[in-house]
């Protein structure tokens, strides 16, 4: 059977057409711009993708289709992609990022054919995991999104990029792994790799191991991803010496990938195992949110800075998961696919204007930063728009993820969600703290002729200002529609803590 | 005002139509455990306004009709319960020209809700004429018209009329030390300001900007007039908050009997003349301790006090230490230097430390067989073929 809408396909080839007709015909700024355009063209239809999801039909929408694409009788993988409310935000998300990157990347003069070919082969694969319904296919997109990335750390990066790199593609490798064993595992005890059957077929099947295993298997690629502690230590390594516009995919979209496993994989097809073992995620969750607060405040690099705080935000996407014990589970995973919504805008225009501080400064050291808001009051006005969203200001969208999230695991986890609080205070700290000594204060002489941004760097930061707060304003734009997504999920998982108990 | 009789029909306990008569003097009603005494009081309580189900002791509204089963869809059994309570107005205590008055109020049972009803006399009412009724003949359900048996105890230990317990007298002491104190700061902080010679200008703070030659003068109307406009209310709402007499239309102490009202609380009193006399003598004092300390020419000096009460003058003038508490101990100490660092060190050093053992694992295993390899053809072939010659074995003499 095929069904073919062809707009997910698209979605996923253009950008990686982009990238060979960069690779085979363009140079230099011809790249760019073409990056640019190509980009553009994704923002437009990735966001078309978004608008034409039917909230109140639900379900996969935009199916391409086409079966055995590895045609093997005892080994059939389809090409089979399509949406659901779960991934649509996410797209869109990608989307957005794509072009931000792009323009993040603007000041780049050393390789850059490579360095944008790179760029746009990551966006595809992204989109790929993101609209993969088929589990080899995801797989296949999941390994993809690795080696851009690894190339973009080691070629363009800063301080120990080939250390970060390798460390960066070796650890989550070895995730994939596990999660490989984990599906094919799965294939053979329900010899599907369907993503949309699974959930049935694992309930009745006869797994050739126990569900438990199975389950930790597969979480695994995706903790690593997230990160959860204590498989975190990529990320600060991976994030600080990168170059921008890859610090902004990395932890925009590249860490929402582990928690979009989660939820696809982990929690529908292990809604048992999810709720049976909640308190791992929630414990786990809450060492994220407060051991990476606490070592946040004492980085003395700005990148660093925010990299840690990355650690300590997805820790609350974990504490929503965790709420899958309760009866509160709609609310708190709601709150956590928001959380990964939003921590993607608010982390991605973090570093985009760190990054742009950097390029004109040409430190990240945060002593000899100071009153930088006198020369450039552009970034520090989008900076503090970052750090206020960071910290959970109402008004951004920030806020309301973290609310949800606490609202939703509050009931399930009382004093998880209590301890969990005072990381909202502690981020305060850190980002407060951060923002005074690099904007307001007074400002060292030498950094007397720097410039604020130019127009390339003021785009991406209106694009993602804008996004911020139209979500913290008007959230329902993609929370009713993660609602949608995650209303089967959450129905198993709640009956299963409810009832089966 | 005297409660005459109550009324009850299949209410809690009383199945059917009962009355229950209250005679001039003191009533007591006996009877075994469980024959229904308290359902008396709760009837009572139940027509004073108490929405609360907890403290009619029923778990539902409609578990107050008699015989009513929960869960049990029982076609017969009654569907409706009320009490009445007939009370002897001929002071007219109540505001309603009647010599007797009947508050009814009852519960009917439609399909799975409750809807409960108010009459006066017969006539329908509702329930926040009950309540302004009621609270203006100073009955509450919440008050102390009625003890009810938890309550008894707690209601007899409190000591008489006049004051509370000493947690009261505490609060009074502070309060008026705090006044004491206000009236102080104030009148020192007038009399340092706008008394004596000028002492500032920019040259003596050490962190002024120059700001020009100082001109010091009256301030403007357009400062003065919303100075005027927010200092002539400051002085007299006092007064128009707690009249002692009907001020225009104004009731008498309004404020105080409104807080009465909403809180539920026995009639106080709205004015007491020894405590205004006390505050307002300890007030005086303090603005002429103010006066004394802190005028041109002072009787007693500010220093002399500063330096013969030292350490109090030192924890006073910092705060408290609070400062010192929170950002050098807690934030400083505790947090930076403490956690934060221990879990900065910990991730570098062991949580990172472990990963790159790992990788060192794998980078590294393979010297180790390594050493096992010798690079000579001879053992390969001698190794190669003792494993012919055993899987030769396993197929010929194995499974």
């Amino acid at each position: 059977m095929t069904e073919f809408s062809g707009l997910l396909t698209l979605a996923i080839f253009l950008p990686i057409v982009g990238a060979i007709v960069v690779a085979l015909f363009l140079h230099g700024k011809n790249a760019r711009g073409f990056a640019v355009i190509t980009t553009l063209a994704e923002l437009a239809l990735t966001s078309y993708i978004f608008l034409l999801y039917d909230k109140e039909k639900g379900g996969y929408q935009l199916v391409d289709k086409f079966e055995g694409w590895i045609p093997f009788d005892t080994f059939r993988v389809d090409y089979f992609l399509g949406i659901d409310g779960l991934s649509a935000p996410l797209v869109l998300l990608t989307g957005i990022l794509g072009i931000v990157a792009v323009f993040a990347s603007w000041s780049v003069s050393v390789r850059m054919k490579e360095h944008f070919m790179w760029l746009l082969v990551l966006q595809g694969a992204v989109i790929g995991v993101f609209t993969s319904l088929d589990f080899f296919l995801f797989f296949l997109f999941w390994e993809l999104e690795l080696i851009p990335m690894f190339f973009l750390i080691s070629i363009w990066g800063t301080g120990r990029k080939e250390y970060s790199a390798m460390k960066f593609i070796i650890f989550t490798i070895l995730g994939s792994a596990f999660l490989l064993i984990g599906i094919l595992s799965l294939y053979f005890s329900t010899n599907t790799f369907d993503m949309t059957l699974l959930p049935d077929k694992i309930a009745g099947a006869n797994l050739i191991m126990p569900a438990s295993v199975l389950f930790f298997l597969t979480i695994i690629g995706f903790a690593i991803k997230l990160p959860v502690f204590p498989f975190h230590t990529w990320l600060p390594d991976a994030h600080t010496d990168a170059p921008t516009a890859a610090s902004v995919m990395l932890a925009g979209v590249l860490l929402k990938m582990g928690g979009y496993g989660m939820f696809r994989v982990s929690a529908s097809m292990f809604p048992e195992q999810i709720v049976d073992y909640s308190w791992l995620l929630a414990t786990l969750g809450l060492i994220n949110i407060l051991y990476g607060a606490a070592i946040t405040i004492r980085q003395t690099d700005l990148k660093r800075l925010i990299a840690y705080s990355s650690v300590s935000h997805m820790g609350f996407v974990l504490l929503g998961i965790a709420a899958a014990k309760g009866g509160t589970a709609e609310l708190g995973m709601n709150g956590a696919a928001l959380q990964m919504f939003t921590h993607g805008t608010i982390t991605g225009l973090l570093f985009l204007t760190v990054g742009f501080i950097y390029e004109k400064a040409h430190t990240r050291y945060i002593p000899d930063l100071g009153g930088l808001a006198n020369r450039m009051p552009f970034l520090a006005a989008g900076l503090l728009v970052a750090g206020l969203a960071s910290l959970g200001l109402p008004g951004t969208s920030g806020f309301v993820a973290e609310i949800t999230i606490f609202m939703g695991s509050f009931p399930a986890w009382h004093w998880f969600a209590a301890l969990a609080a005072i990381g909202v205070v502690l981020t305060a700290g850190y980002i407060l703290w951060m923002i005074q000594r690099v904007m307001f204060g007074p400002q060292l002489l030498r950094h007397n002729n720097l410039s604020d941004a130019s127009i390339p760097e003021m785009i991406p930061v209106a694009i993602l200002v804008a996004s911020i707060l139209v979500v913290g304003i008007y959230p329902a734009v993609i929370s009713d529609v993660f609602n949608t997504g995650l209303d089967p999920i959450v129905g198993e998982i709640t009956s299963y803590a409810m009832g089966g108990k | 005002m005297r409660l005459l009789e109550l009324e009850f029909e299949n209410f809690k306990s009383f199945k059917g139509h009962v009355t229950v008569p209250l005679g001039p003097g003191f009533t007591c009603i006996t009877g075994p455990n469980g024959s229904g005494k308290s359902n008396i009081t709760d009837a009572i309580l139940f027509i004073l306004g108490s929405r609360s189900t907890k403290i009619l002791r029923a778990r539902k509204l409609n578990q107050l009709i008699n015989g009513y089963q929960e869960g049990n869809k029982k076609k017969t059994g009654p569907k409706a319960c009320k009490v009445s309570m007939v009370f002897d107005n001929s002071d007219r205590f109540l505001a309603i020209e009647k010599d007797h008055v009947t508050f009814t109020k009852g519960i009917r049972l439609r399909k799975n809700d409750t809807v409960t009803y108010y009459q006066i006399d017969g006539v329908k009412s509702s329930a926040s004429e009950f309540e302004a009724l009621f609270s203006r003949a100073g009955l509450y359900a919440t008050g102390y018209n009625i003890i009810q048996q938890g309550d008894v105890i707690q209601t007899s230990l409190m000591s008489g009329t006049e004051g509370g317990d000493i947690i009261s007298l505490i609060v009074f002491v502070l309060a008026i030390i705090a006044v004491f104190m206000t009236a102080f700061y104030m009148f020192r902080a007038l009399f340092m300001t706008f008394e004596g010679d000028f002492r500032g200008g920019s040259e003596k703070d050490p962190e002024a900007k120059p700001h020009g030659p100082v001109h010091l003068g009256e301030s403007p109307f357009l400062m003065v007039v919303p100075m005027v406009i927010l200092a002539v209310p400051a002085v007299i709402i006092g007064f128009i908050a707690n009249p002692p007499g009907n001020l225009l239309g104004i009731e008498a102490h309004w404020m105080v009997h409104t807080l009465d009202h909403m809180y539920h609380l026995p009639k106080g009193e709205a004015f007491n003349i020894p405590l205004a006399a006390v505050s307002t003598l300890v007030a005086l004092s303090g603005i002429a301790l103010a006066i004394a300390m802190y005028k041109p020419k002072p009787i007693i000096s500010a220093e002399s006090i500063g330096k013969t009460l030292k350490p109090l003058h030192t924890i006073l003038y910092k705060k408290y230490y609070f400062d010192e508490l929170y950002e050098g101990v807690f934030v400083r100490q505790i947090y930076y230097r403490g956690i934060a660092l221990a879990s900065d060190w910990s991730d570098r050093n062991i949580v990172d430390r472990i990963v790159n053992i790992v990788g060192w694992l794998g980078a590294n295993f393979g010297g180790l067989i390594r050493q096992f390899q010798n690079g000579q053809i001879q053992m390969y072939a001698t190794v190669t073929s003792i494993g012919i010659i055993v899987i030769a074995a396993m197929f010929i003499f194995g499974d």
